[in-house]
């Protein structure tokens, strides 16, 4: 056990020794300023973000462990980027920081921009460096469990991820569920495992390893997003830039948020550890929870620094923890997590299969140091840069919006030179700008679509290896407890808003174009 | 303003053409295109521009084979820089649907072949294309099969476990990484067969990849895993009550499926096929240049590296081996409706 833990450290160690090669070091800063540059952008967020880049790192060549770096410095660099546009225009960059435009809109106004941006850029950072430690604590144990986890543990948890991902993502629960069943569908095309049988491909030889993901992904992410904004643009928008003079906060001021830094860490890297609950749901959880343990005076909406603190701490933290399941189970926490399952799927790990702290412990680890050095670089990219990227927001939508198109076209087609993922992705596209208009949240059908193979195998592994006996579902306590939970989470929410008169709903609604 | 806008228009519009005319090689999938040498050049011939083409995502057993031999003709000094293209799609369907259509007589080209392969072309999948049609070059190196149980369970013996399936075929559940009429679930129906039990009645669960099905192994889910010696050796958990094989594998302490009285023995080769239309002078340099790769000492470390004993079966006798072994992969696939029409 011992030797376990010293081994163990040794690897972190080993992780350092890698993620700091200047290359890597280079890569983490072009993630962090992109990711950042993304993050800033309003609709296009994390899952964009990563999807759109992956085909293009694939194409420079770069060791698995350097796009891994890179991507992963993308995402931090998008949560990042997102505070900085609520703060100072009242325009969340993506769904997490959606709650930090209450009071950090409000400081920037009473000319405090620049503490909101201090606390945040400094609650992201403790919160980042706290849920990479919590990863690291609890990663290895729960992997050494996977064993535990067989084909009906694994239906179950899947079972949960859909619970909670359509009964939190978007107003209705019938239109969560719905978009998760769209995406179980669109898992059933392609070679069955159980019989060989070749499913809904319409004899395109393509077609028979499934829909790629992120080519959907893509299309229903961007191409939608970038017809949704263009739409907008004839509508016209005017952005109000609220001035961010000198970016510090005093030592009183970070004394009184550090409480609600820590709660932020903690509320938010759990809920990142549950699978299908991301940063978004982190953030509006732990809003909700710290007003509701320090607001005494009324001040929070007003320009309170905890309620800027707590959310963008627990946006972050929510980032980390959703990596625990991810790792351990190959059950993504969230729509991002979900394109990054897809990319280790690509270099050929298997999280989830084994235990990927023991069997690709350098690629593991070397992601985990990055995540250290990645929050270091946000934090001193963050203080000088800040008035930089606010600047994109400049750039015209006509002339960005194309452009991000394009990038994304020629990012898929190079991924396989098919015309066919074209096509695809142009439907999906569409098909994912109707989906907005109707209110259909869009990060279920990626999950739905990612898991859906697992749920439907391990549904059918499970009766296959117990005679067809439905109770196997229901055998032990893990198995019970994930019941339990399934019901609760399709279900409380439910039962709270009819008590609570709506509220609590809409703060998720509002929180959820991306989970 | 609106001329800027204009220009850009127009860079945009450019930039969609460009994008619309790759369509035409749309169906090629590959992304390299091999330079056409139609030009025959005096003399032996030599290849311009290598490439081997694995069908399959990186990372794979295909993968492996042109990686690591595209590299050593290389590091030998046998050819030039050898391309490795990744056409994944369909177990291989795509990038052999596209060599028969396009590529069928090219002499540069080599493409990475195990029995999964033969399996396929057995059971139809490589839609309309038949072994024959291909030139085969040879396999150096093989994994085997293995039938591994965990420590813990009843079955001490492979003796023990073939007494169990001949009392009851249905009480005893299955596993590997490859759905039914795969490599994994081969090495059940061709044991089946031997023992004289009806194969269809033996339980077969279909996991993933072997790692996955060895996690279902461990934690009981199935009672046998029938997966590789590159997979399980090592492994303290497992007890490996047969190899697929003739000879034992050296630090493998389990018997062989042939020292036990059995005929059936599976082994995974690693090879390379060419298209049909390559010349002669082509196909006998590439099977040279593949048995000095056998004969090297990089390769017998690369091998060792990969759990793989070895094996040399090169030019005909390679190409008769493995049109013996599409055809009986076949005639153990048609009872099971597994070939495709």
């Amino acid at each position: 056990m011992d030797f376990n833990l010293l081994l163990m450290d040794f690897n972190l160690w080993d992780g350092f020794v890698q993620a700091l090669t200047l290359e890597n070091l280079i890569l983490a800063v072009i993630g962090c300023l992109l990711g950042t540059l993304i993050g800033v952008l309003p609709g296009i967020g994390p899952i964009t973000g990563v999807a759109i880049l992956f085909p293009i790192t694939l194409n420079l060549g770069l060791e698995d462990a350097s796009t891994l770096i890179l991507l992963a410095s993308v995402y931090y660099g998008t949560q990042y980027g997102g505070s900085t546009t609520s703060i100072l225009l009242n325009v969340p960059g993506e769904a997490s920081s959606v709650v930090t435009t209450i009071d950090g809109y409000q400081m920037a106004k009473q000319g405090r921009a620049g503490q909101a941006l201090a606390i945040s850029a400094i609650g992201s950072f403790i919160a980042g460096i706290g849920a990479v430690i919590g990863l690291m604590l609890f990663g290895p144990p729960l992997s050494d469990m996977a064993t535990n986890f067989q084909s009906p543990e694994k239906f179950m948890v899947v079972m949960l991820a859909f619970a909670t991902v359509s009964s939190l993502a978007g107003k209705s629960l019938i239109k969560g569920l719905l978009a998760v069943t769209l995406g179980v569908m669109l898992a059933t095309v392609g070679n069955d495992l159980q019989t060989g049988v070749v499913r809904y491909t319409f004899g395109e030889l393509k077609l028979q390893e499934g829909l790629d993901f992120v080519i959907i992904a893509i299309g229903l992410f961007a191409v939608s997003e970038v017809l949704t904004l263009l739409e907008d643009t004839v509508r016209g928008e005017n952005v109000v830039f609220e001035k961010a003079e000198r970016i510090w906060v005093s030592f009183k001021e970070f004394m009184f948020s550090l409480g609600a830094i820590i709660r932020g860490s903690i509320v938010g890297f759990f809920i990142g550890v549950l699978p299908g609950t991301g940063a978004s749901v982190a953030g509006f959880m732990s809003y909700g929870l710290e007003r509701r343990f320090s607001d005494r005076d009324g001040t929070f909406g007003k320009g309170d620094i905890r309620g800027v603190a707590a959310p963008e701490s627990a946006n972050n933290a929510a980032a980390g923890g959703s990596l625990v399941p991810l790792f351990t189970l190959g059950i993504p926490g969230s729509g991002t997590t979900a394109v990054l399952l897809g990319i280790l799927i690509s270099m050929g790990i298997r999280p989830g299969s084994g235990n990927v702290f023991e069997d690709s412990p350098e690629l593991i680890w070397t992601l985990i140091a990055s995540m250290f050095i990645g929050n270091a670089i946000l934090l001193l990219l963050n203080f000088p840069l800040v008035k930089v990227f606010v600047q994109i927001l400049r750039i015209p939508t006509w002339f960005l919006m194309p452009v991000i198109l394009v990038i994304s076209y020629i990012g898929v087609y190079s991924v396989n030179n098919s015309s066919l993922d074209i096509t695809i992705m142009t439907i999906f596209g569409v098909l994912g700008y109707f989906m907005r208009k109707m209110d259909v949240p869009l990060a279920p059908i990626l999950l739905g679509l990612i898991l859906g193979d697992d749920m439907e195998q391990n549904f059918r592994r499970s009766l296959l290896a117990d005679d067809g006996n439905y109770l196997t579902f229901l055998n032990g306590p893990l198995n019970i407890g994930l019941a339990i939970a399934v019901v609760v989470v399709l279900f409380l929410p439910q039962i709270l808003n009819k008590i609570r008169g709506g509220k609590i709903k809409d703060e998720f609604a509002d929180a959820s174009a991306e989970v | 303003m609106r001329a800027l806008r204009r220009v850009f228009i127009l860079v945009l519009t450019l930039a969609l053409v460009a994008a619309a005319c790759g369509d035409d090689d749309a169906d090629g999938g590959a992304d390299t295109t091999a330079a056409a040498t139609t030009e025959a050049p005096a003399g032996p011939y030599v290849p311009t521009s290598p490439e081997c083409v694995a069908p399959s995502d990186p990372g794979g057993g295909w993968d492996f084979t042109c990686r690591t031999i595209g590299g050593l003709f290389e590091s030998m000094g046998l050819t030039g820089n050898v391309i490795v293209t990744n056409q994944p799609g369909g177990g291989g369907g795509v990038a052999f649907a596209d060599i028969a259509a396009n590529r069928f007589d090219e002499d540069d080209l080599v493409i990475a072949a195990s029995p999964a392969t033969a399996i396929r072309f057995a059971q139809n999948r490589y839609t309309g294309l038949e072994a024959d049609q291909f030139r085969w070059i040879g396999a150096i190196g093989a994994d085997f099969g293995v039938v591994a149980v965990t420590q813990d369970s009843p079955f001490q013996t492979f003796d023990e476990l073939v007494a169990a399936v001949r009392a009851d075929p249905g009480a005893t559940v299955f596993g590997g990484g490859s759905p039914p009429g795969g490599q994994d679930h081969f090495k059940v129906l061709l044991l089946a067969v031997e023992l004289g039990v009806d194969p269809e009645a033996i339980p077969w669960v279909a996991y993933d990849g072997g790692g996955e099905a060895q996690n279902a192994l461990l934690g009981g889910e199935i009672e046998v895993f029938t997966g590789d010696v590159s997979e399980t050796f090592g492994n303290e958990d497992l007890r490996i009550l047969a190899v697929m094989a003739e000879d034992r594998i050296e630090g493998m302490d389990a018997p062989t499926t042939i020292e036990l009285g059995y005929t059936t023995i599976f082994p995974i080769w690693r090879g390379l096929l060419a298209p049909g239309g390559m010349s002669d002078e082509a196909y006998d340099f590439w099977v040279d240049a593949l048995g000095q790769v056998e004969a090297s000492d990089e390769w017998a470390e690369a091998r060792a590296g990969n759990g793989l004993s070895p094996l040399r079966l090169l030019g005909d006798d390679f190409q008769a081996f493995a049109l013996d072994a599409v055809a009986s992969f076949r005639t153990l696939s048609e009872p099971f409706g597994l070939v495709a029409p």
